[in-house]
């Protein structure tokens, strides 16, 4: 005589199934990452920059590495001021280009031009910021 | 202990273990990671020469990673090549 299966057992190689799933799950084992601020970013590029520099950024590459994912608060700087043209130096724009680096996504280069536009502008404003006003992150423009 | 001296100690150990060579380096710049993203206004204690220190260490991090990476790499292409001479 065949016995059924209790409603119980099946509740529980469910469970087990789901638990099993949930381990191997990325979100699920990967830890908890906190974004770093940019400003501590450039904190530290800033007093370590002759290092970061050399080798073709690969101190600044190394540094990103480490902090990512960096956290740009865009939302924060939605009316920065306009800045004189002089103000966007090479090394401006070669360190947004690090912060955004460009993928071979053809339909996200656009974005990801303005968002390096944008992260320009945030670090010149910050050390702006910090050059003029005494602030928490003391560092200068580069 | 106070998340200030802590920092500045465990910089002085990442200097050694870059100058010994010592293999604890990850851990190291793990803590220093934490105890920065935990308090980020921390930044403004470290020194030029703290972030030289810790700016090398990650250097030397990233370095042994894609060596060890590479060495990790090669062998199925050196089977299909042998397969390929074979056929």
């Amino acid at each position: 005589m065949n016995t059924p299966i209790p409603s119980s057992l099946d509740k529980i190689r469910e469970r087990i199934a789901l638990l099993r799933k949930e381990s191997i799950s990325p979100e699920s084992t990967s830890p908890e990452v906190t974004p770093t601020p940019l400003p501590l970013f450039l904190a530290i590029h800033y007093k370590a920059y002759r290092l970061c520099y050399l080798d073709y950024n690969a101190g600044t590459k190394a540094l990103i590495d480490w902090l990512s994912p960096i956290d740009f608060e865009l939302e924060k700087h939605t009316d920065l001021p306009v800045f004189p043209r002089i103000l966007y130096s090479y090394d401006i724009n070669e360190l947004a280009q690090l912060l955004v680096p460009l993928n071979d996504d053809v339909e996200s280069i656009e974005k990801t031009l303005i968002l390096q536009a944008v992260v320009a502008r945030i670090i010149i404003h910050a050390a702006y910021k910090s050059a003029t006003s005494d602030t928490s992150f003391q560092w200068k423009l580069v | 202990m106070d998340n200030n001296f802590e920092i500045k100690e465990k910089i002085a150990q990442l200097e050694k273990a870059l100058l010994e060579q010592l293999p604890d380096m990850p851990k190291i710049l793990q803590t220093i990671h934490r105890q920065l993203t935990k308090d980020p206004s921390i930044v403004t204690l470290l020194s030029e020469e703290d972030c030289n220190v810790l700016v090398r260490g990650l250097m030397a991090q990233t370095k042994t990673s894609i060596v060890t990476s590479a060495i990790k790499k090669p062998k199925k292409a050196a089977n299909k090549m042998i397969v390929g001479v074979d056929l």
